[in-house]
């Protein structure tokens, strides 16, 4: 009978694990609108998806990296982002859209390759090295800004970033498309088989005859791409750059996002949407401080804590007495 | 006596590279010897951090929130004697103590509360920055005077102050490995499931690591204060960095186990001189950080390589 | 005074009961054998009783007092100590800083000087003639050598409780007696455990023998009143018969053709050894466990560095890596359940792992295939689950197991590696394995390596035996005895 008990609550901590997030966005709607009446109004939580978007590609290139590994995960992503919304404003003052979307997207990739290259090839462990990596990235950020004169945004961009599409949010309809071609290639190519093998269990994959090196590689390279790709939103609802570090901060709240959203934090287990949930939640939650008028200063406190509370309920080592 | 032998050769790596960097920093730069006593002094802070950074990583570890912690505790220092009016000789256990606060809070999170110390630290160095953010707001604030003059001065009672705090350094060290926890620490970074069924209380030790830890943050946050001589909460930049990977010349590696405190801090003074010796070569200022960047990045790979295990 | 009580013991590992309801009855000054089939619970009662795994019920009483074991503080605390059959020591430290830490935990526990426990611990080194400089860090000691220190720290503290779980698996003949002489001297102050699967042992030195199955106490038996045959009887209950049936099926399916397989290898640990196999043979490799068989296999399959030949059907070889390996259809499976589960996994994904490893990346996964051959499999393996997209940690281990050979199969592979796979499984498991094997081999050649020769017998039809890397033996149809092969597997210990 006992044992009976523990499968039923085995699987229903497996399901509640992704939707967790979603009841958490419930739970702050209704605070919201229990303060701020017009919280949980239609307009106002498209308003949440239009911000919650770039926040959430970049939770889904996070995402493959966390599952590919023990270990892996990546902390450029708020970097990466940042080149691109300064590169992508110098760009645009040269060429056309076409052209510079390429080039962003190849930069965020070869970021993205070089951090998996290290990190699988070398052996530098994730931490140290998209951490590096993410001064490099600012690095050339700052550069840039500081020798050359910086374009603004367009009005595409602005458009992709904060224009409507029969009142839904073309940022989200991208988020959306992007999260679904993600969610293929997870569970319906090998590639996909291949990555949660990878982190679940490398040494088994490894004699399986799959590279935990490539599969590791492709996750960084897509989440160098899909980061770049955010920076494009970014610029889109910023308008104008403002220093080469403007998507330092979400550099953290990317990878609790993909936590929070259920995927196992030594990898091998989760997926794209409890993220959609959990990143919405920390858009709102985000949205909260400014309407309490939380300075940026205690928003990194909050940030702080909050990272803590997750990883109370989320990663915890196991013990030594089993 | 071969423990003496041991820590030689466990240092060797820290004191070369830093010999090394001397060297070739010595032959390029005029005034390198010359401006010796206070270059060795700005990279004291750096260095305790190294050192703290090394006795985390030998019990298995990682503390992330170096910076953070730093500029958390040069807030409330700062504070403390500016907005409060603390008591001119107190004001020197404040950085000690709020250091040993944060090594009790890291150590209650990661020891007991057994979550992964990379993250929880990463997350707490976001909470202590922005603390120190609010404390002060912008930079200001101003130390003792007797304090901030034994810091321009650069000496104590006649005592280059570098000399004074790499004798601590080498004393701390020294106590450290003499005493039982570090025997203690070097088993539970290398296999906690055998030296749990020694009987031993790991997560005690680990525990240890992190408050011995805070209390040289402490340290460095003490001299780095004494140095600028007032509350900047934009201090810090690449500490947390800079004391892992000197932490990794002096022999630590993540999977715990190894390290001496003394190698890493040599090895982050070589590291400061490094970042001297760029700016030296005279790129442009906004470029530097590109460059040191993409050096350290060498460095680890470099070390990685070295290190890396013949598996999958 | 020295009575110990283990009352109803419980302990659950997920799904699997690795004790159900032990109880048994220890009275002073006796050397009790604990003897059982693989995966009985031997192991576990050793951690449960140390303080590493924690009981989910049952009493422990000593002396009639009750009492409970915490951590493995309490354990010192109460007098328990323990040689772990995977050894529980600080490879990076010295044996010297091993032991330090030991005695100064204990004589901080008793109140006494730790220098008096250090020299007791260095006596026992001596007494089992340990020669290696105690400054040496374990990691680079011999296994035999990494044995003694761990014994040496159970019977040093002076325990009134000893464990020895599996200590002579790597000593010689000479080290088995002086540990022998230890324990006899010992009885008059120590109660002792000892764990063995080697029963001629077993009557050396035991006083009385507990045999456990499936987690509960079958019998308590003085070994007066038994001999060793019916000793095996009792364990094994019944399951011998089966097994003959299974050899005389191979032995008579072998072909009469030219070599099928060759491999001549030379790694880490082995030195230059060269098999042959016929199509439909299965190739036993014996010996004393860490004399370079585990190489031996992984060599061939490319996972570890090695200067090798080897032809398969007549045609030379290239094997640099696994997937290359696989390419010919030579598959390798290991016991170690660490190293070939995806325990998040489903069920399905586990057993499609190599077929999915030789796809292209980009190419579509097709979940409806995976189901078809996840199911062929659980119904031909007798694999117990409830549905193929289960995860795989939901399974006992003996079917997780199968998983893994199902695995191997599925590329109805024309060479098997196998590597201890039967490690920790139950009988009934076991046997149901010796048909899948032996029906895999119709098609094959099979390497087969096993730490236990009882788990070989009764399916190959030819055994060779390692010792430090070379063959000092080789066995066929009537000499292949479990006598003969084991005096092979120890003629080369040069005492």
């Amino acid at each position: 009978m006992r044992s009976k008990l523990n499968k039923l609550k085995q699987r229903f901590q497996a399901k509640g694990k992704s939707l967790l997030p979603f009841g958490l966005v419930l739970l702050l709607l209704l605070i919201g609108q229990f303060f701020s009446p017009g919280f949980f109004s239609l307009s106002h939580l498209t308003h949440i998806l239009t911000l919650a978007a770039p926040l959430g590609i970049m939770a889904i290139g996070q995402t493959f990296v966390i599952l590919s590994g023990k270990e892996d995960v990546d902390f450029s992503s708020g970097a990466n982002a940042s080149l691109s919304i300064v590169l992508t404003a110098f760009l645009l003052q040269r060429y056309n859209h076409g052209i510079t979307i390429l080039i962003i997207l190849t930069v965020g990739f070869i970021f993205g390759l070089m951090n998996g290259f290290s990190v699988r090839v070398i052996g530098i462990p994730p931490l140290i090295m998209t951490f590096c990596s993410s001064m490099l990235l600012y690095g050339v950020g700052q550069a840039i800004t500081r020798g050359m004169s910086i374009g603004t945004s367009t009005p595409v961009l602005t458009f992709m970033a904060l224009g409507r599409i029969a009142g839904i949010p073309v940022a989200f309809l991208i988020w959306m498309g992007s999260t679904i071609l993600a969610a293929l290639v997870l569970h319906a190519t090998i590639y996909g088989r291949w990555l949660y093998a990878a982190g679940s269990n490398p040494m088994a994959t490894h004699l399986a005859g799959i590279s935990n090196k490539v599969v590791g590689m492709v996750a960084y390279a897509l989440s160098g791409t899909l980061s770049a790709f955010a920076g494009l939103l970014f610029l889109g609802r910023f308008s104008i750059p403002s220093g080469f570090r403007m998507a330092e901060i979400y550099t953290l709240p990317c990878i609790m996002a993909v936590i929070l959203g259920g995927t196992n934090f030594f990898g091998g287990e989760g997926g794209f949407t409890g993220s959609i949930g959990s990143v919405i939640a920390l858009t709102i939650l985000d949205s909260f401080f400014t309407i309490f008028n939380i300075s940026q200063a205690w928003r990194t406190v909050m940030y702080g804590l909050l990272l803590v509370i997750i990883l109370i309920f989320f990663v915890r080592r196991e013990k030594l007495r089993i | 006596m071969s423990g003496v032998r041991k820590q030689v050769l466990q240092i060797l790596p820290g004191l070369l590279f830093l010999f090394l960097i001397s060297l070739i920093s010595g032959i390029l730069m005029p005034r390198f010897v010359r401006l010796l006593p206070s270059s060795l002094l700005l990279a004291i802070p750096t260095a305790f951090l190294a050192f703290a950074e090394t006795l985390v990583m030998i019990s298995g570890e990682v503390d992330l929130s170096l910076t953070g912690s730093l500029v958390l505790i040069n807030a409330v220092a700062v504070s403390a004697y500016t907005d409060y009016h603390i008591n001119e000789f107190l004001f020197v256990a404040v950085p000690l103590i709020v250091g040993l606060i944060i090594g009790v809070i890291h150590g209650l999170l990661v020891a007991f509360g057994r979550l992964n110390s990379f993250l929880v630290t990463a997350g707490t160095s976001f909470a202590w920055s922005g603390l120190a953010l609010v404390i002060l707001r912008q930079p200001r604030g101003n130390v003792p005077l007797w304090f901030a003059e034994i810091f321009s001065t650069g000496k104590i009672l006649g005592i280059p102050l570098a000399a004074l705090f790499a004798l601590i350094a080498s004393l701390f060290w020294l106590l450290f490995s003499l005493s039982p926890l570090a025997l203690k620490s070097y088993a539970v970074g290398s296999s906690p499931k055998a030296t749990f069924s020694f009987g031993i209380n790991v997560n005690r030790v680990k525990f240890y690591a992190f408050v011995l830890n805070g209390f040289l943050i402490g340290m460095a946050g003490l001299i780095m204060t004494g140095i600028v001589g007032s509350g900047d909460p934009r201090l810090g930049g690449f500490s947390t960095v800079l004391a892992v990977l000197a932490a990794l010349i002096g022999g630590a590696t993540f999977a715990g186990g190894t390290g001496n405190g003394l190698g890493a801090f040599l090895a982050a003074i070589g590291l400061q001189f490094t970042r001297n010796l760029i700016a030296w070569v005279g790129v442009a200022h906004y470029h530097l950080d590109l460059f040191y960047g993409a050096a350290l990045l060498v460095l680890i790979a470099g070390i990685a390589y070295l290190r890396r295990s013949r598996e999958i | 005074m020295g009575t110990w009580k283990i009352v109803k013991w419980k302990k659950a590992f997920g799904q699997v009961e690795a004790l159900k309801e032990l109880s048994f009855e220890l009275k002073p000054n006796r050397i009790y054998g604990l003897v059982g089939p693989n995966g009985s619970g031997k192991s576990t009662f050793v951690k449960a009783i140390t303080g590493l795994v924690k009981l989910d019920g049952g009493k422990l009483f000593k002396d009639d007092c009750e009492v409970s074991i915490a951590s493995p503080k309490h354990a010192w605390a109460l007098g328990i100590s323990a040689a772990y059959q995977d050894l529980s020591l600080v490879p990076n430290l010295s044996v010297k800083e091993n032991l330090t830490l030991i005695a100064k935990n204990l004589a901080r526990l008793r109140g006494s000087n730790h220098a008096a426990l250090l020299q007791e611990f260095h006596t026992i080194l001596d007494t089992l003639n340990f020669t290696a400089p105690t400054s040496s860090k374990i990691g680079h000691l011999s296994r035999r050598e990494q044995q003694i220190v761990e014994i040496a720290k159970a019977l040093g503290s002076g325990p009134s409780l000893l464990l020895l779980d599996e200590p002579t698996s790597f000593l010689t003949e000479r080290d088995i007696e002086r540990l022998f002489d230890l324990l006899r001297q010992m009885r008059s102050n120590t109660t002792v455990i000892f764990v063995s699967h080697r029963l001629r042992e077993i009557f050396l030195i035991c006083d009385e023998v507990i045999i456990i199955r499936d987690g509960k106490t079958l019998a308590t038996l003085d070994l007066r009143d038994v001999s060793i045959n019916e000793l095996v009887k009792i364990m094994s209950g019944g399951a011998s018969i089966t097994w003959e049936s299974v050899r005389t099926e191979v032995t008579s399916s072998r072909d009469t053709e030219s070599h099928y397989f060759l491999a001549e290898v030379e790694a880490r640990r082995v030195n230059k050894i060269k098999v042959m196999l016929k199509k439909g043979e299965i190739l036993g490799i014996a010996g004393l466990v860490g004399h370079g068989q585990s190489e031996f296999l992984k060599a061939i399959y490319g996972i570890i560095p090695s200067r090798k030949r080897v032809e398969l059907d007549g045609k030379p070889v290239i094997i640099d890596s696994p997937s290359q390996a696989l390419r010919y259809g030579i598959v390798y499976i290991s016991g170690t359940s660490s190293e070939t589960t995806l325990p998040h996994r489903s069920i399905r994904e586990n057993i499609s792992l190599v077929i999915n490893g030789l796809k292209s990346g980009f190419s579509l996964a097709n979940i409806v295939s995976e189901r078809q051959l996840a199911s062929a499999m659980v119904s031909s393996l007798g694999i117990v689950c409830r549905s193929v997209d289960e995860p795989l940690r939901y399974l006992s281990g003996g079917n997780q197991q199968k998983c893994v050979l199902a695995r191997a199969l599925s590329l109805a592979p024309k060479i098997l590696l196998l590597d201890d796979p039967l490690k920790g499984i139950d009988t009934v498991t076991k046997a149901q394995f010796y048909k899948l094997i032996a029906e895999a081999a119709k098609n094959a050649a099979i390497l087969f390596y096993s730490s236990d020769v009882e788990e070989l017998l009764p399916i190959v039809s030819r055994v060779i035996v390692m010792y430090e890397g070379t063959i000092v033996g080789e066995f066929t149809g009537a000499e292949m005895t479990r006598e003969n092969i084991l005096a092979a597997a120890l003629r080369g210990g040069k005492e």
